[in-house]
């Protein structure tokens, strides 16, 4: 497959359960992973995700898509203040879903490499557990580590951290 | 889900049937009843495969979501939170404890706070005879007010008794230096964890702090990744340095700055740290023993710049700041009170200064001046200038509400980064 394409060239991503997405080229460029595998041609007509489900992909792509529209940063420096503004709330809006979907757009993009989006993530997971409570910060993480404190142990560290619990 | 359940009732009639065949000389009522009871178990049954067979799906998402890998977390995650957060994160897990523990991680949360703010911690006594009040001010919410102002215990320090003052000495990566006259005794202080380490007293120590007339730096020198205290004094006639270092906790003596002076004819400002330089500025009563000193925290050697040179010799005060990423230096200069003026120079290379900004002081709000000039011949100077620059409008609340204090008492101040 030749790279010299137009830019309206489209390459098709095939989630876990099978679901194709057409996208632009462009818009997969987002994805350093994808880049990367275009940039050494060893993208074929349809590249497989298996381990992204539908759901995540076609948040993921969303977001690709909106960040591959906005201008970007390095294009000129007084960059329309109107387009950042637009791109914030537009990060803040996508970032309102479940935790388990954070998680994996999280893992998703971890995987292909966005490195925004998974900064956004980050920024969301640390926000959602912010002010919160060891017990809650367990379950919005879902650990379950063999390595959890004793409850002596655990008393011991409320107690040494205590400026942190009132 | 629906199979099993059309499987259940199969079932169900398939009990309901053998339970007649075991019992049938019950009477019809008996039986109607146990008939009862036994769906009952049989509804069990088809909640429990109902139940298991959700708590299969559910496992099977929890297969497909794995645990956010532990680098994530690591670098991404849990240097963005706030330190109250980091306190209940300690909590979480073995894994997280330890690691929130190390020293790298410390030193990646202070670099990647985006948040990080100043906060003005004032130590002063409102009314003499009582006791010292320790207040927070939020700079980065000039409009907010008083309502910035939090109190923070004054059980919480270090020091037993605090009907006698506490000097506010110096602050670095959110830590702050105390000394206590009472028990002549320095300590390292954290505002927000009340967590302090009194410093140890050696052969080589220093007197103790004077507020007339000494110097303090608190730095790291990232080098040894020590936190140090440098404390700069006249005795004998000498002009001397000595440093502590936290890792090994003891003074050492360092090389002279001046030598064979007379105390009173020097003045010095309070320290500014721009990487591994800590800048004060000197000057003397003659215009030519005016200059800024540089000490370098690796060599641990003096160094004297020269003033820019000023149209008037005369010169009224002098601080350093950190402004425009290189160190500024302010002046106020004039022959007489009516005719000052002031300018800020930025230094340039080693040794040379750019004049970035001048202002006659017509336009030049006076009456904060003269509140830096007091608050900077009590020690605390640089405080005050950079809020100026800063949030000129939070300076004004700060004298305004916070700071009417009677002129007879220190009030100690600092800049603490805090996130």
């Amino acid at each position: 497959m030749s790279t010299s394409s137009s830019s309206s060239k489209k390459i098709v991503l095939k989630s876990a359960d099978n679901e194709t997405f057409e996208i632009d080229e462009i818009v997969a460029l987002e994805s350093q992973a994808i880049k990367n595998m275009i940039e050494d041609e060893c993208a074929d007509n349809v590249i497989p995700l298996g381990n992204i489900d539908s759901k995540t992909l076609s948040k993921i792509i969303e977001y690709c898509k909106k960040h591959a529209e906005s201008p970007k940063k390095d294009d000129n420096a007084d960059i329309d203040e109107k387009a950042v503004e637009d791109l914030k709330s537009f990060d803040a809006e996508f970032a309102k879903v479940d935790m388990p979907l954070i998680q994996d757009i999280l893992m998703a993009a971890n995987f292909l490499n966005i490195d925004n989006l998974i900064g956004l993530m980050c920024r969301t997971i640390a926000d959602r557990i912010k002010g919160k409570t060891p017990e809650e910060i367990r379950k919005i993480l879902n650990i379950n580590k063999n390595d959890l404190l004793s409850p002596e142990q655990e008393a011991k560290a409320r107690e040494e951290n205590s400026w942190a619990f009132d | 889900m629906d199979s099993s359940a059309s499987n259940a009732s199969v079932g169900e009639s398939q009990l309901a049937c053998s339970f007649q065949c075991l019992y049938p000389c019950g009477s019809p009522v008996a039986v109607f009843k146990n008939v009862f009871f036994l769906s009952y178990i049989t509804l069990a049954e088809v909640l429990k495969n109902v139940f298991t067979n959700l708590w299969k799906e559910e496992t099977v998402t929890e297969y497909h979501t794995p645990e956010i890998p532990f680098n994530i977390i690591q670098f991404e995650i849990l240097p963005k939170l706030p330190v109250k957060s980091l306190g209940c994160c300690m909590c979480v897990c073995k894994e997280w404890k330890s690691y929130l523990s190390t020293r790298e991680f410390v030193k990646m949360h202070l670099h990647q706070q985006v948040n990080r703010c100043h906060k003005l911690l004032i130590f002063d006594h409102p009314y003499r005879e009582k006791l010292l009040t320790i207040r927070m001010v939020d700079c980065d919410a000039p409009n907010v007010g008083l309502t910035s102002v939090r109190s923070v215990s004054y059980s919480s320090l270090p020091y037993r008794n605090v009907l006698n003052n506490v000097y506010v000495l110096s602050s670095f990566d959110g830590l702050v230096c105390l000394a206590s006259p009472l028990t002549e005794e320095l300590a390292f202080w954290n505002p927000l964890t009340h967590a302090y380490k009194k410093l140890q007293a050696n052969s080589s120590s220093p007197r103790f702090y004077d507020c007339s007339s000494d110097v303090i730096a608190f730095y790291m020198d990232s080098f040894n990744d020590d936190y140090k205290l440098l404390h700069i004094m006249v005795s004998n006639g000498f002009l001397g340095a000595y440093v502590y270092s936290l890792r090994v906790d003891s003074w050492k003596k360092i090389d002279y700055l001046l030598e064979n002076i007379d105390h009173s004819d020097y003045f010095w400002t309070p320290t500014t740290v721009l990487g591994q330089l800590i800048y004060f500025v000197v000057w003397g009563r003659s215009a030519n023993a005016r200059f800024v000193s540089c000490f370098d925290d690796k060599s641990e050697k003096f160094r004297e710049i020269q003033f820019p040179s000023l149209p008037v010799s005369s010169c009224i005060w002098a601080s350093l700041m950190v402004l425009y990423g290189g160190i500024c230096l302010c002046v106020v200069y004039g022959d007489s009170l009516s005719s000052m003026e002031a300018g800020t120079w930025r230094m340039d290379g080693d040794d040379g200064w750019v004049k970035v900004k001048a202002f006659s002081l017509v336009e030049y709000d006076f009456s904060l001046m003269g509140m830096e000039l007091e608050l900077g011949s009590k020690g605390v100077g640089n405080v005050f200038l950079p809020l100026l620059q800063k949030c000129s409008a939070n300076k004004r609340k700060i004298e305004d509400d916070s700071v009417d204090v009677d002129n007879e008492v220190l009030i100690w101040s600092c800049l603490v980064d805090y996130s």
